[in-house]
């Protein structure tokens, strides 16, 4: 599978570090994020999970302004994943981002969905499924609904059709 | 009174008004003629339907087109009932004229039970028109009007008309028959498209149609014939030399129907919209122009049409961006095929790569497409066949981000009358059945013995279960795959002696 992953990267307090990892064993990237990564996966046909892990952002990486307010911050912000060459769409906004808090207040949320921007440390997490393309079709059911329709198309109809044929003599 | 009648009679797919009756009736306007158009088709669909119990519409539905389909007394009694309650409507209006619109095969068997219990009640002079004058099911075009012929030797019409309405209905109305086209084997003469009047759907129930567009759509026209000559389409015999109206008079008629009947969605019911690139562009600039001088948003209309695939050289990125933001929907392309030497044997006259340069810059432009596939060309291999597999695979992305929104099989390749397969079939090396003409999908190709007609429906069984399982909607399975079981099965009983 094709994998494009597009961010948007803050540096200006230094490079934000990443790791980029598909089901706990594929490591895909690790280091100084990127703006673009690039990469093709050989993975088998079932479900995956995509993690993107923001670490090693210290109390020092953010710069406040007179009034206390955040200026500067180290972060990465996912702008496009692209799954063989499919952009995801809502399928983005399902990923859940797990923060490391540096000080956990309990208001704060075990995960926050939807999120793209990342800001803690923590890890980007979302689920899909190989093929791609077939998930994608599936949960997007894009098209016009034939069914009840005199356009519609019925899979036990095309099972009888094919043992029906293939039995005929080929005249 | 009424002087003329106009009926739609099914079997058509009720997504909008038909075009016939609509033309025809514009016609009749401009001579002054009162008249009247009876939908029978949509209260077939949308009353008919559901005033049987649905075992009985499917039963009804299938003998409408499947050849040897039979009915039980009381299915054919439902049907009946319908058809009378609509010959008392007809007599009720006493109309000098009774036009019948005749859209294909599928209205034939409706068109014959309606005759055989209308003509023993009354005299109105019935006169009948359209492409299901033929016996042909894939086809448009045929030296002979057998079904025409059929009515009127069994004495349920009084005259046909063969080709278009602007000739004829005007020499009927002033009651001259001896014109080309009425009661003729040959086509009446082409009109001149530049001149032709506005359709006149006011007797449609545009928004009870099942168009999926709250507001409806309607049908226009932008040509007549075709700019390019694929071997197996007779659209050049039927309807001539291409012949289209300019951007000006296109962009004109679609605000006139907006601003006459409040419908914002519109079909282009002829072979393509984009035959002439120039004039396509300047119907585009001008829906623009029209959007932004009434503070109208960017895609406020909306049209779907057939369309060719063009080169780049041909038609420009910024032509699919004028379309994308004049309201192009959806655009029905005949693809055929994924092998290139196949698509050459086809007269397609684009490539591959002019393909994926198209469906790039449809789904940039979120114009969605409608694929048209024909499975089983004379000279289709495995090999091309695996192609067209591939290009299936290939546009799957197509797909999953909404521009694809169908895929039409078709019924594998027929041999039609009109076409250059029919008039030449040397020149793929094909041949007929037990020395018959080569017709319909009655043929084998020397150069490709194993491509017999099983073998063909196979693939086509494969491809549609192929399609499926990537995700592709896909249209009217059913439909074909009950013909290909009725042909398949009529080729045993003529063939092979078989009876199932």
């Amino acid at each position: 599978m094709k994998l494009d992953i597009t961010l948007a990267v803050e540096r200006r307090l230094g490079d934000p570090l990443l790791k980029i990892i598909v089901d706990d064993y594929l490591t895909l990237a690790d280091g100084p994020a990127l703006e673009e990564y690039h990469f093709d996966l050989h993975i088998p046909d079932e479900p995956h999970s995509l993690k993107i892990i923001h670490h090693g952002k210290t109390v020092e990486d953010h710069q406040l302004d007179s009034n206390g307010n955040i200026e500067i911050d180290k972060h990465v912000e996912i702008k496009s994943i692209l799954m063989d060459d499919i952009a995801l769409e809502r399928e983005l906004w399902d990923g859940k981002f797990f923060p490391v808090y540096l000080h956990k207040a309990d208001t704060e949320p075990y995960f926050i969905c939807p999120n793209l921007y990342l800001g803690h440390n923590g890890t980007w997490q979302l689920e899909f499924i190989t093929p791609a393309a077939n998930w994608l079709i599936a949960g997007r059911k894009h098209g016009p609904k034939l069914e009840g329709t005199i356009f519609k198309t019925n899979q036990e109809i095309l099972k009888s059709a094919k043992a029906f044929f293939k039995d005929l003599p080929d005249v | 009174m009424t002087r003329v009648l106009i009926l739609t009679v099914p079997r058509v797919a009720p997504m909008r008004p038909a075009a016939a009756p609509a033309i025809i009736k514009g016609i009749l306007n401009k001579l002054d003629i009162d008249n009247k158009i009876f939908d029978i088709n949509l209260d077939y669909f949308n009353n008919f339907k559901n005033s049987v119990d649905p075992d009985t519409f499917n039963h009804v539905d299938e003998y409408l087109f499947v050849d040897k389909k039979e009915l039980t007394k009381e299915q054919l009694s439902a049907l009946h009932a319908f058809i009378d309650q609509w010959i008392d409507k007809i007599i009720q209006h006493n109309p000098e004229k009774l036009l019948i619109s005749v859209f294909s095969w599928q209205a034939q068997r409706f068109t014959v039970e309606l005759l055989t219990r209308l003509r023993p009640q009354t005299n109105i002079e019935v006169i009948v028109g359209g492409q299901g004058l033929i016996r042909e099911e894939n086809g448009s075009y045929s030296a002979i009007p057998r079904f025409a012929h059929y009515l009127k030797n069994n004495k349920l019409i009084d005259h046909w008309i063969r080709g278009e309405a602007e000739t004829t209905v005007p020499e009927i109305m002033r009651g001259n028959y001896d014109v080309a086209g009425v009661d003729t084997d040959f086509l009446a003469k082409y009109s001149n498209i530049k001149d032709h009047s506005y359709m006149d759907f006011t007797d449609f129930d545009i928004l009870s149609y099942q168009s999926g567009y709250s507001d409806g759509v309607l049908p226009m026209e932008t040509s007549r014939g075709c700019v390019r000559n694929c071997v197996f389409c007779d659209i050049p015999t039927m309807q001539g030399g291409f012949r289209f109206k300019t951007g000006e008079q296109l962009a004109n008629e679609m605000i006139h129907y907006y601003e006459k009947y409040n419908v914002r969605s519109f079909f282009f019911h002829d072979a393509l919209c984009n035959g002439s690139v120039k004039d396509f562009r300047k119907f585009n600039t001008l829906l623009l122009e029209y959007y932004e001088k009434n503070n109208l948003p960017d895609r406020y209309f909306k049209y779907s049409s057939h369309a060719i695939v063009h080169s780049q050289q041909q038609f420009k990125p910024i032509d699919f961006e004028i379309m994308g933001r004049a309201g192009a929907d959806t655009m029905v392309i005949g693809v055929e095929s994924g092998s290139d030497k196949v698509r050459a044997d086809m007269r397609k006259n684009y490539v591959g790569a002019d393909l994926d340069y198209n469906m790039a810059e449809y789904s940039k432009h979120k114009i969605q497409v409608y694929f048209l596939i024909i499975v089983g060309f004379p000279t289709e291999t495995r090999e091309d066949f695996e192609l067209t597999l591939k290009m299936l695979k290939d546009n799957q992305k197509y797909v999953a981000d909404g521009t694809i929104i169908g895929v039409n099989l078709g019924t594998t390749l027929t041999i039609e009358e009109g076409t250059a397969m029919y008039n030449e079939p040397e020149k793929l090396n094909i041949i007929g059945i037990n020395g018959q003409r080569p017709q319909g999908p009655d043929w084998r190709c020397i150069d490709n013995p194993g491509l017999t007609y099983k073998e063909r429906i196979m693939r086509r069984l494969e491809a549609q279960e192929y399609a499926v399982s990537l995700g592709y909607t896909f249209w009217k399975g059913d439909d074909q795959i009950k013909v290909m079981t009725d042909k398949y099965q009529e080729r045993l009983r003529r063939l092979a002696g078989v009876i199932h």
